[in-house]
């Protein structure tokens, strides 16, 4: 099984996810969800991090533009992810692993819809391992 | 007379008038190290000592980091600048971290510094040989009695060939470098081309690329104590909890994780000086990685200098709906 690790910032997309729960919308239980007070705490290190210890794909969810709690912090995400995904793939790494999206507290249907789509392409691309470190692996 | 000997004559000169004026304390400058490759940085506090100083094309450690901390801070000092230099301590005078009016800068107009690691191209150990500075020509002599003639530009540091100011701009005297003349370092821009080149190739071809010249690095940290701009009180690799980065140096993903950080970490600071380049014994390209990040910034922020400490609403927007860049 695929495994998603899922960054949601607390005012926004993570109140999503909560939404989406409670609103009984089902997502596939391949995501981890790791709440941050704001997007922009992630940045590079968390990212790579996460790919290192097991994740097949990453997401960054934070508020829509304009919309921040910290009024300017997604700015910071959508530069440094940018930045980011084009590293990736300059180093001829999956940047499609990494997907940043814009969701806010009221759009669990939203949400639903990313974590499907994109564990959809996650199961597509299969397990990550250009980027694991081999030694987080269970021998099989 | 050779011209590089013009150039420390010059520069042993200007620098005893300052002293014995006392307009400064100390003076920073290049001295002569063990190795013939290498100048070493050097303070001098006495006028007589100034036969000491140096310059030529192997003057590579970058000075004004010794201004940071340590016994020069707040001390009135002068320091010689060559054109990267200068960016440098504009960079630290912007972020507060020294003061501007307790420092002369002595300007010298740079003709380029030669990479070692270029020169391990022509010969097996280049440290055995003495340099020879002569226009265009760079004359290699081992104490065997063995002769070798560069092209200066073929052993010329990449990043010089790139760089955007060799002479220093807006300092309080400039040394004209008698030997820069003959040598125009801009060549050609073979660091963005390896970038463009890099870009067209297949994704197979970007990894094998990476992995195999990522994978020889030790995890000597060369590439980042050479740095002048990498030079947090405490550095991201060296915290032990958590422990981002362990000691192994079999895992890609180690490696991966290193240069990718570094990368991000000096990429808006970076003063393009080469000494990252220069410092690695592995000769690993790595350095394509920053100047990726720099020209990616310059293409879709338009601005260079601390791109990653701004960002704007009006930015480029590449996650619009569903995520796609
Ligand atoms: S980057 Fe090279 S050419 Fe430019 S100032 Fe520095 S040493 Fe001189
Ligand atoms: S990253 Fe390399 S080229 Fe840039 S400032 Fe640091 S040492 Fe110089
Ligand atoms: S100098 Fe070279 S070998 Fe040393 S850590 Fe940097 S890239 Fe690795």
């Amino acid at each position: 099984m695929i495994k998603i690790a899922a960054f949601c910032c607390n005012w926004c997309s993570y109140a999503g996810a909560d939404l989406c729960g409670s609103s009984r919308l089902k997502y596939p239980a391949d995501i981890r969800i790791i709440r941050v007070p704001c997007s922009s705490r992630v940045d590079a290190s968390l990212v790579l991090r996460a790919f290192q210890k097991g994740a097949d794909g990453v997401m960054v969810n934070g508020c829509h533009p304009g919309d921040c709690h910290y009024v300017s912090g997604n700015y910071h995400t959508r530069r440094r992810m940018a930045l980011l995904k084009n590293l990736l793939k300059f180093m001829g790494l999956d940047d499609e692993r990494l997907e940043v999206n814009w969701i806010s507290g009221s759009e669990a249907g939203k949400f639903q819809q990313t974590v499907l789509d994109f564990t959809d392409k996650i199961n597509k691309l299969g397990p990550a391992e250009e980027m694991r470190d081999m030694r987080c692996q269970k021998p099989s | 007379m050779p011209k590089t000997q013009l150039t420390k004559d010059k520069l042993q000169q200007k620098v005893k008038e300052l002293l014995e004026s006392e307009k400064i304390e100390a003076f920073v400058g290049y001295g002569e190290g063990d190795l013939s490759l290498k100048k070493i940085p050097l303070v001098i506090t006495r006028p007589e000592d100034v036969s000491k100083l140096t310059f030529d094309q192997t003057s590579t450690p970058l000075l004004s980091r010794y201004l940071l901390d340590g016994e020069l801070k707040d001390k009135k000092v002068g320091i010689l600048l060559k054109g990267c230099d200068k960016r440098a301590l504009d960079l630290f005078e912007k972020e507060n971290r020294i003061n501007k009016e307790n420092i002369y800068t002595l300007g010298i107009s740079c003709n380029g510094v030669i990479s070692i690691n270029k020169m391990s191209e022509y010969l097996n150990d280049p440290t055995e040989y003495e340099l020879n500075f002569d226009g265009e020509k760079v004359k290699a002599s081992s104490k065997t009695g063995e002769e070798v003639e560069f092209d200066y530009q073929d052993i010329l540091s990449p990043h010089c060939h790139i760089c955007q100011s060799p002479t220093p701009e807006d300092v309080d005297d400039l040394i004209e470098n008698e030997a820069s003349e003959a040598l125009v370092p801009i060549k050609e821009d073979g660091i963005m081309d390896s970038i463009i080149e890099l870009e067209k190739a297949s994704k197979e071809e970007k990894y094998q690329y990476f992995i195999e010249s990522l994978n020889r690095c030790r995890r000597c940290f060369a590439c980042r104590e050479a740095c002048p701009v990498c030079n947090c009180p405490k550095c991201l690799f060296d915290i032990e909890n958590p422990r981002f980065l362990d000691k192994s140096t079999e895992e890609s993903a180690q490696h991966q994780y290193y240069h990718i950080l570094r990368a991000f970490h000096v990429a808006d600071r970076c003063v393009g000086c080469g000494e990252c380049e220069r410092a690695c014994p592995e000769e690993i390209p790595f350095y394509l990685l920053h100047e990726k990040i720099k020209k990616d910034i310059d293409e879709m922020f338009g601005e260079k200098e601390d791109a990653l400490s701004y960002a704007y609403p009006d930015d480029v927007e590449p996650f619009e709906e569903g995520g796609e860049a």
